[in-house]
């Protein structure tokens, strides 16, 4: 993945505030898409592959700390940066601290040469958990493998999306072709089990 | 105090930031009338994200200043940051310089 390819999700209630973000980073090598609130915010990272997520804190009805929450649940592969004034890193402290925020930009948001540095170093590190999906992915083919051969019937999502169903199933997918869980019912014999952050299998039970 | 530099890449934006922020004014005025502290509390502090970035630091100072008074709901001080900020965007000289 080079920064060609890479993709920045800037999130403010502000609508000035993203129009100077867009215009500060017109001349960055990565593309850059912009949400007004969390709820928008979800519904891009649902549709788009997004590497990055730069996000203010107070905005209305939901806070940049509650969208990474979410974020890091449903889509821990996506670098998390918060945009926030001095005054709220002491109540940013524990979050830095769990994991949830990989930096911080301090507002009011100066698109500096320091600014870019972060973004370009969140890229990076979006690179390198990208490249550890990648590793995952073929564990999970020769676990796919290894479950055909057994004969049990499963489906596998990465983020919550199928991307591995077994081929007797009555949902009849494309391997790799990705969908939304949402749209299949698995009924109730199927167990959940956790492979990893991402990786959830879903086993017929016996 | 009343000179700022802005970055030339900003410039076709700025009438349109003088204009918001003049808005704002007189939103905030209307709000001290209507005792509406919480809206005044809100408006002050998305001056004080905006400001800055736009190069105008001053404008993220009383916008601090202004977000604690409305946080106190000391109505005089908040009457007195509104008319501060008013004077300093009716005589603020700016120019425009490529800064990075």
């Amino acid at each position: 993945m080079k920064l060609l390819d890479s993709t920045v999700l800037f999130v403010d209630d502000q609508e000035e505030i993203l129009l100077l973000i867009k215009r500060m980073l017109k001349d960055e090598p990565y593309h850059i898409l912009f949400a007004k609130s969390g709820k928008e915010a979800l519904e891009i990272i649902e549709n788009k592959e997004i590497d990055v997520i730069v996000t203010d804190v107070i905005m209305p009805n939901m806070s940049g700390l509650e969208l990474l929450d979410i974020v890091k649940e449903s889509n821990p592969h996506i670098v998390r940066i918060i945009l926030s004034g001095f005054s709220q890193v002491p109540t940013l402290l524990s979050a830095i601290n769990n994991g949830k925020i990989f930096r911080y930009i301090t507002k009011p948001w100066q698109v500096d040469n320091e600014a870019k540095s972060i973004i370009q170093d969140a890229i990076e590190y979006a690179k390198l958990l990208n490249e550890k999906q990648q590793d995952s992915l073929i564990d999970v083919e020769a676990f796919c493998e290894l479950m055909d051969k057994c004969g049990h019937k499963y489906v596998v999502t990465i983020d919550n999306k199928v991307v591995y169903i077994h081929k007797d199933l009555s949902v009849q997918v494309e391997l790799n072709q990705k969908f939304n869980l949402s749209e299949f019912t698995l009924d109730k014999k199927y167990i959940e089990h956790k492979m990893s952050n991402r990786t959830k299998v879903f086993i017929e039970e016996n | 105090m009343n000179k700022v530099i802005v970055d030339s890449d900003l410039e076709d934006l700025i009438p349109m930031f003088m204009e918001n922020r003049f808005k704002d004014i007189e939103e905030m005025k209307s709000c001290l009338l209507g005792m509406d502290i919480e809206r005044i509390q809100f408006i002050s502090h998305s001056l004080k994200g905006v400001g800055g970035g736009y190069g105008f630091d001053e404008i993220t100072n009383i916008g601090r200043e202004l977000e604690q008074s409305a946080k106190n709901s000391d109505q005089k001080l908040i009457k007195e940051l509104i008319e501060k900020l008013e004077e300093y965007l009716k005589n603020v000289i700016i120019t425009f310089e490529d800064i990075n």
